[in-house]
């Protein structure tokens, strides 16, 4: 309790000194809007499944479960990413673990700590999942409390079987060899895929461009009708409790308590009995950090790029990151491979077009990942370029374009990957190469913008990082710029589909200009955000120095 | 040679340095002394570029730290307070780039030998992240003789370190402030002042309370220099 209180104390503190209210407004405003683009779509959903005749309620509960099952997923693999990070090698240990607190006590809040950072996002979703419901049920406040006690107790049963996972993880390899480590980590994100691809068939669902088809495959699914199933549960519970079954709702209650409490012990009781041997051993630092041989460039200037890559590639973390990344790119590119395919070439191009926003959201992620919290990860490090003599604009300079030349690389193969799995044409394919080597390059500077503006120097641990106020603001606003893009495109791709294009001269030449200009607005928010960024980021840091040396 | 003139800094309210002036000609070692928080390590960054100044101005060897800070930085060596290094080099590497970032003319072997004589050549090809406290401050304490700078910067440089080591510190002080190097130290140990400075400022909530030669301090008080820090650093409370 003592920590929990603590914790508590440090999160409060920290919302009463807002830095930078206008900011925050502007961010507050666009979580908002993006909260209520979701809120119409499910809303129109929701309303469409529940008036099916005879089938509704049967069809509702599928969707349900699926949405159930979906979150109960990124529950347990955020869990599992994030909680090593935040129980076993996080600073606080050095100043938590000295105090006469006892070892249970430490590791139930580093617990929650965890399953607070790994679930906030869907907990702040199923806000706008209780406000679509109630279009279709009229449902009081009590039903609704009623309804996010459920789920936090499901959802928080979810991450404890995360926690337990990423326990067992640091149990058996705690040295953190990049082998160990991202082998079991390959393991597990192969069978929790397996068993998406089995459960859920994906493919299935692009045959959807109605609602009928969308039917057809809820109906389909054999997974969701399962009785014995957690998400059906929650699903059934929600159903019940807002047709005012009360006993019923409360049976299910019971039952998903003690599912929780079974996960919940099982993680506590494995963890707290192995949690100061294993923090213990995967903090020790020994002689067994193998010897390294010192070849350096020669250049003053590309010592420091050299340095970014060495940090990179020692850091065990990152690399499994770099593994987990390419096993989801892949799989995204093999359901694309399933996926039907149809004679009409039309539909195929129109899906390849579509595709561009897929693969400009796992461009986002990966900057998020990767380009946000390697400025963040610079923090402690700083002094060494503020002191040493050398222009640390130079220095960001030569990281951008670092970035810049990666990003635009895997955003062109990705975009000529995906299109050949789609089996489009060859000009379709090219053209979505260009615009996603473009987008991706818009991608990098928005990134390395606000990492230069909102960069997390307090804390080592990625995820924390990538859910920061920053992290969270470059992630809205690449969601808004690949809105921004098809919207800019859907023109000349309609165009197109309706075979005019490539045929006649007026509207080759439109589609010109429309790419010029898409070409031109991108190039211009590059250089904006990167002049920005560097001057926000070096005046800050010269009038602060935000961090001490510690 | 350091010159500073009508140096202030805050931090919103805080105000850490009012109107500071001083010099440190060169071959001289002055010492800065002061309880926590009296702005030491605010000063020194200053000094060091890494933090602007609202008011005031600081010169080394002639050139205008704010104004000009590239020229400044090539001939500094700055030693934070308990500083971070980046864990996944190793010692040689750290020390190798520091010479390229400097563009030192020293040898390999040189450092080398230098890594030898403060007993961390055992430790050249091994993470710093495995490194003890101790080893990371003679790490640092080896790119002075990589930078061969006109002004030397440390803050609070024995923290840390056993008596060996902190002799060895000593004697490198000793041989840069011969080389006509300006050496300036930031620390609260009375001691250690006394023994490798000749000047020493003492600074409290930001203002230079009182500065001048060791031994004509000590007449003047009639007393140890351990008193004097003491009582003038009550005197505003
Ligand atoms: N980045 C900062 N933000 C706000 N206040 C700071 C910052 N750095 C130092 N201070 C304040 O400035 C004063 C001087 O600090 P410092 O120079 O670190 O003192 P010293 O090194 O002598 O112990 C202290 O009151 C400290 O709290
Ligand atoms: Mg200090």
């Amino acid at each position: 309790m003592k920590v929990f209180s603590l914790k508590l104390k440090i999160f409060l503190n920290s919302l009463a000194s807002p830095s930078r209210p206008i900011k925050s407004f502007i961010f507050a405003f666009l979580g908002i809007l993006f909260m209520t683009g979701i809120y119409l779509w499910l809303k129109r959903i929701f309303t469409y499944i529940v008036n099916v005749p005879f089938f509704g309620e049967a069809i509702l509960i599928r969707f349900l479960s699926i949405l159930i099952f979906i979150s109960g997923g990124i529950a347990v693999l955020s869990t599992v990413i994030s909680a090593t990070a935040t129980i076993y090698t996080s600073d606080e240990l050095k100043m938590l673990l000295p105090l006469p607190l006892s070892s249970d006590e430490i590791f139930l809040a580093k617990m929650f700590e965890a399953f607070i950072y790994a679930d906030w996002m869907i907990f702040l979703l199923s806000i706008v999942v209780a406000f679509a419901w109630r279009s279709i049920y009229e449902i009081g406040v009590f039903e609704i409390l009623f309804c996010g006690i459920s789920l936090v107790f499901f959802i928080f049963a979810m991450s404890s079987i995360g926690v337990f996972l990423s326990n067992i993880l640091a149990f058996l390899f705690p040295t953190r060899k990049i082998r160990d480590f991202s082998v079991v980590i390959f393991a597990i994100l192969f069978g929790g895929i397996f068993f998406y691809m089995k459960a859920l068939e994906p493919e299935f669902l692009l045959k959807a461009n109605a609602f009928e088809n969308f039917l057809e495959y809820l109906t389909h699914l054999k997974f969701s009708g399962t009785l014995l199933s957690p998400f059906r549960w929650l699903a059934m519970l929600f159903i019940e409790i807002s047709k005012g079954n009360f006993s019923d709702a409360f049976v299910l209650f019971l039952v998903l308590f003690l599912f929780f409490l079974f996960f919940f012990s099982l993680s506590f009781f494995f963890g707290s009995k192995t949690f100061l041997s294993t923090t213990t051993r995967i903090n020790a630092r020994g002689a067994g950090a193998g010897i390294y041989q010192a070849k350096l460039p020669g250049k003053k200037e590309k010592i420091f790029m050299w340095r970014e890559k060495v940090l990179f590639l020692r850091n065990s973390e990152q690399v499994s990151q770099v593994a987990i990344l390419l096993i989801l790119i892949t799989i995204y590119l093999v359901s694309v491979w399933r996926a039907p395919v149809w004679d009409i070439p039309s539909v195929k191009n129109l899906l390849t077009f579509l595709n561009i926003g897929g693969v400009c959201l796992i461009l986002s992620a990966t900057a998020l990942r990767f380009i946000f919290t390697s400025i963040c990860l610079e923090g402690r490090g700083l002094w060494i370029i503020f002191s040493s003599p050398i222009l640390p604009e130079k220095i960001l300079k030569l990281k951008f374009y670092y970035f810049l030349k990666y990003m635009g690389v895997s955003g062109f193969i990705l975009g000529i990957l995906s299109g050949v799995c789609w089996k489009a044409s060859f000009e379709v394919v090219l053209i979505t190469a260009v615009i996603t080597l473009i987008s991706s390059l818009t991608i990098t500077s928005l990134a390395f913008y606000f990492a230069l503006s909102y960069p997390v120097y307090s804390t080592t641990n990625i995820s924390r990082m990538e859910s920061s106020y920053g992290g969270v603001l470059f992630m809205i606003s690449s969601v808004f710029y690949i809105v921004f893009v098809l919207a800019v495109l859907a023109y000349p791709a309609l165009w197109y589909f309706t075979g005019v294009l490539f045929r006649g001269a007026v509207e080759r030449k439109f589609t010109l200009i429309f790419f010029a200009g898409f070409f031109l607005i991108s190039l211009g928010i590059v250089l904006f955000l990167f002049r920005r960024g560097v001057k926000i980021f070096t005046s800050r840091w010269h009038r602060n120095l935000f961090i001490a040396h510690q | 040679m350091i010159e500073v003139r009508g140096l202030s800094h805050s931090f919103g309210e805080i105000c850490a340095l009012d109107n500071v002036s001083f010099q440190v000609h060169p071959a001289e070692v002055v010492s800065i002394l002061g309880p926590n928080g009296a702005g030491k390590t605010t000063l020194l960054n200053i000094l060091a570029g890494i933090l602007l100044p609202d008011k005031g101005e600081v010169f080394l060897n002639g050139i205008d730290v704010l104004k000009n800070p590239y020229q400044a930085k090539k001939i500094t060596a700055y030693i934070p307070e308990q500083p971070y290094l980046w864990g996944k080099l190793t010692g040689l590497e750290f020390l190798l780039f520091i010479k390229k970032v400097y563009k030192s003319e020293i040898g390999i072997e040189k450092i080398g030998e230098i890594m030898k004589e403060f007993d961390i050549y055992d430790y050249r090809n091994s993470l710093i992240e495995t490194y003890s406290h101790g080893i990371r401050q003679k790490l640092l304490f080896l790119t002075i003789p990589i930078i061969n700078p006109k002004v030397i910067l440390l803050d609070e440089p024995l923290v840390g370190l056993d008596p060996k080591a902190t002799i060895k510190v000593i004697d490198l002080i000793k041989e840069f402030s011969q080389k006509q190097s300006s050496v300036f130290i930031s620390t609260h140990i009375v001691s250690f002042a006394e023994k490798v400075s000749s000047k020493v400022l003492i600074i409290d909530e930001g203002k230079i309370i009182l500065e001048g030669n060791i031994s004509e301090i000590k007449q003047k008080h009639a007393s140890t220099l351990e008193e004097i820090f003491l009582k003038e650093t009550q005197k505003n409370e």
